[in-house]
């Protein structure tokens, strides 16, 4: 996938899906988002074992925009940082 | 509510959004619809009626646009509660319609594969099937047919084609359910089979509905059982049962379905010539439209052009209107004599039909381009660009175009809140829409800068508008963020946004739902705003003074409008008002811009305009008992920071009632507006004296 | 038309304009659903 950046997650740890850059990819290992939203990500796709690309983040910095089975999700970096992935 | 004729067969037409389900549900239908109410809720219910291939009547319902049905509001339990047949006045359909966007099959499946659990019949309405075509991607129709087990209608609904199939599909004599679905874990049919046991209804809506009750967050799961406390506790040690064979009861139904889906569109769908990385139009133009500068240029532009258009394309059927109303009023002049009768058609009823009239240009143009934005994708991509901004104060980005619409005018503005799915979240962006400066404010700003600052060029008086609209702007920002932290306590709602792939808008659908809108604003805000005007009028002209042959002026001051100017008095003069802007202020209730002509009727200019050199020589020199000048600089801005902040709009109250349904808000809405606007006016003004200006 | 005809038909129309407020307020309070009177939202795209 490149090279890592100085500080890096060794690949193979699961990660924030927060912490990923436009280009990226990660595999869904846990959904930790709290209460009746987490039923609802995944509904929209974000389910385990799932392969999100990380699109772009917005001008201002925040959201971001993924993708998720075929369609284009924008969800903000706090609520991202609730899913955990596996780069990829 | 019962239905008026039998029908043949009732069709439910379902999907998520953006797959142009309400194209095919028009194209269906034509006009022979109708929007009704479901009781409890704030959804519409839009039914329709077509005939099919034989000419049997078959009636249309057309379902909100949803990802799931899963239910976790009051109003998403609308589509949930309609499919399993359990909302008064509204029978289980027959079949539904299942709206697809071929491009997109990997999720959108996931709702049908909902649908095939309810044991209704269904039949799959395959939309965009051109847009697929030129991705590259091939559906081989028959196998989706059979992985489905139901009827696969391929389509292109904003070209008509594909309609005479599905009627036809629609029309057979009888219609299968299909015998494929998801397999979910043993475990957890087992569950669903004990848990439908207690549920009552027909045999596929319960084990449908058992399945979305176990897989419901505890959160909801309370409201959603309404206080039946033996279910819920059953439902909770089926949860920890299927925990403690390894499953998550939330995740477990929808993995499953997922999977199903997966190995549907693996036997049925094959890429040809573009990878998973394959870039699509809409993916180019987003890399502009997205871009951190040129995303933003964009926007400014988009967003000014609306503008632009609003205010100026509207000018000409407004003067247009302008200049009709005058026709009429001096019509009715000239063919009857001086009198009440005449006072009330006149300035009543002609003025205040009038006042609502003159906003429909402006409502027109701004709901068509919503419907543009909205149409063609564009909007979501706003709401991503400006969520960072809105979630500060609490607020969806879905909440930015309202508030922003509410430049022009804050009725078509409220009445686009209707996007924002979060109740708190859209009744705080419909508190505080009115702050944004409306253009009905224009005429008050325009009198009272040209009597603060007579002599300056247009440019400083350009920026002390800029001011005005800035304090609107800050003023909503800073009660939204209050409100979202007191009384529509609420947690920042998810963003989960999709942006859809861009695509043509169908014009023919936004000029049709424009027309409705307009429609309903005319109906609905004319009748009450034609009573209140009369009531107003009345109010500002009873009780008549005993003199004979009264000035505009005297019948003014006697009126009980006038003698609420002056017990208001007190109340004003801290800001530096007198009575007779008190009336003014009163007046102004019925319409913002009445402010200059009710000026003009106590000043007795006849006609009084913002341009009008007259009144602003009257108004300057006007002095008070003790010899100051009544319209000192401080006071002209103290009026105009009123303006800025009060509510006064008796349209607008119309609507946020209409909207909110109940009286409750906007009375507060007048309310905490009209405190604000009274202390900003009672800083500005005194704050002023204390810093030495007058 | 005289001056008092006036007066009684504009006094008329004053009345009846409450009438119609009042009753529109009554209407809207007793309607509990099944009638046209809530707010809606549109439907899904």
């Amino acid at each position: 996938m490149g090279d890592d950046a100085p500080n890096a997650v060794p690949q193979n740890e699961p990660e924030p899906l927060s912490g990923l850059q436009p280009g990226q990819r990660g595999k869904v290992t846990a959904i930790d988002v709290p209460g009746s939203m987490r039923g609802r990500v995944m509904e929209m796709g974000f389910t385990i074992g799932t392969v999100i690309e990380v699109v772009r983040f917005a001008p201002m910095g925040d959201p971001m925009e993924f993708k998720v089975r075929g369609a284009h999700i924008s969800l903000r970096k706090t609520e991202a940082a609730a899913i955990r992935v596996q780069r990829i | 509510m019962s239905e008026p004729a039998p029908v043949f067969r009732r069709i439910a037409i379902a999907g998520n959004p953006n797959t142009g389900k309400s194209t095919i549900f028009n194209a269906l239908t034509g006009l022979r619809q109708k929007v009704g109410n479901y009781p409890g809720v704030t959804v519409e219910k839009k039914t329709g009626r077509f005939f099919g291939s034989h000419g049997e009547a078959m009636e249309l319902l057309d379902l909100p646009g949803s990802y799931s049905l899963q239910v976790r509001s009051p109003d998403e339990a609308v589509s949930r509660d309609v499919l399993l047949g359990r909302v008064p006045g509204t029978p289980r359909p027959d079949a539904i319609i299942a709206v697809l966007d071929a491009s997109n099959l990997d999720r959108h499946l996931y709702l049908v594969a909902q649908f095939l659990e309810l044991g209704i019949p269904v039949i799959v309405a395959l939309n965009m099937v051109d847009v697929a075509e030129k991705r590259g991607l091939v559906i081989d129709l028959l196998a989706l047919k059979n992985s489905l087990g139901v009827p696969v209608i391929p389509m292109v609904a904003s070209r008509g084609q594909g309609l005479i199939e599905l009627k036809q599909a629609l029309s057979r004599a009888t219609l299968q359910t299909s015998d494929q679905k998801a397999q979910f874990p043993i475990v957890l049919e087992r569950e669903v089979a004990a848990l439908s046991r207690r549920l009552k209804g027909h045999a596929g809506s319960v084990r449908a509905e058992a399945m979305l009750l176990l897989s419901l967050e505890d959160d909801r799961l309370a409201a959603e059982l309404k206080g039946d406390t033996a279910l819920l506790a059953e439902i909770h040690t089926a949860r920890e049962r299927l925990k403690l064979s390894g499953l998550d009861p939330i995740a477990a139904p929808v993995d499953a379905r997922y999977a199903w889906v997966s190995e549907v569109c693996a036997s049925c769908i094959h890429r040809q010539g573009e990878d998973s990385h394959g870039l699509t139009f809409s993916d180019h133009v987003d890399q502009i439209l997205t871009h951190k500068l040129w995303g933003w240029l964009a926007f400014i532009g988009m967003m000014s052009l609306m503008f632009a258009c609003i205010f100026v394309v509207a000018k000409w059927p407004m003067d247009w209107i302008t200049g009709g109303k005058d026709w009429l009023a001096n019509l009715v002049r000239a063919h009857m004599d001086a009198g009440d009768l005449r006072s009330l058609i006149v300035d009543g009823v002609i003025g205040g039909v009038g006042n609502v009239v003159i906003f429909l240009p402006q409502i027109l143009i701004l709901f068509f381009f919503l419907g543009l934005l909205e149409d063609s994708g564009y909007m979501a991509r706003a709401a991503f660009i400006m969520d960072r901004m809105m979630s500060r104060v609490g607020l969806h980005g879905k909440s930015f175009v309202p508030l922003l619409s509410s430049f022009a005018c804050a009725i078509p503005g409220i009445m686009a809140t209707r996007t924002i799915e979060n109740r708190n979240d859209r009744f705080v962006t419909i508190l505080v829409a009115p702050l944004m400066s409306c253009s009905a404010r224009l005429p008050v700003y325009a009198v009272m800068i040209a009597l603060l600052m007579p002599a300056s060029n247009v440019w400083s008086k350009a920026g002390v508008m800029l001011c005005m609209y800035l304090i609107g702007i800050v003023a909503a920002f800073v009660m939204a963020g209050l409100f979202k932290k007191t009384i529509l306590r609420g947690e920042t709602p998810m963003l989960l946004l999709e942006l859809p792939p861009y695509r043509a808008p169908v014009v023919r659908g936004i000029v049709q739902r424009m027309w409705e809108r307009a429609v309903i604003f005319i109906r609905r805000a004319g009748t009450v705003i034609l009573a209140l005007s009369i009531v107003l009028w009345a109010l500002l002209h009873y009780p008549k003074p005993t003199t004979p042959e009264p000035t505009p002026s005297e019948i003014l001051s006697h009126s009980i409008g006038g003698r609420m100017g002056h017990a208001i008095e007190p109340a004003i003069a801290p800001l530096g008002y007198d009575w007779k802007i008190g009336i003014g202020l009163v007046a102004s209730f019925a319409a913002r811009e009445v402010f200059v002509s009710t000026m003009g009727q106590i000043y007795d200019i006849e006609d009084a305009k913002a341009e009008n050199e007259d009144l602003r020589t009257q108004m300057r020199d006007e002095r008070r008992a003790d010899g100051t000048p009544v319209f000192t600089p401080l006071t002209c801005l103290s009026i105009m920071v009123f303006y800025v902040l009060a509510m006064q709009c008796l349209s607008t109250v119309a609507i946020v009632r209409r909207e909110t349904n109940s009286w409750r808000w906007p009375l507060f809405q007048i309310g905490y507006m009209t405190a604000l606007a009274w202390i900003a006016a009672f800083v500005v003004y005194q704050g002023g004296h204390l810093l030495g200006f007058r | 038309m005289n001056a008092t005809t006036q007066q009684i038909l504009a006094a008329v129309a004053v009345i009846a304009a409450l009438l119609y407020l009042i009753l529109r307020a009554r209407k809207k309070k007793d309607c509990g659903g099944g009638c046209d009177c809530g707010p809606k939202k549109p439907q899904g795209k």
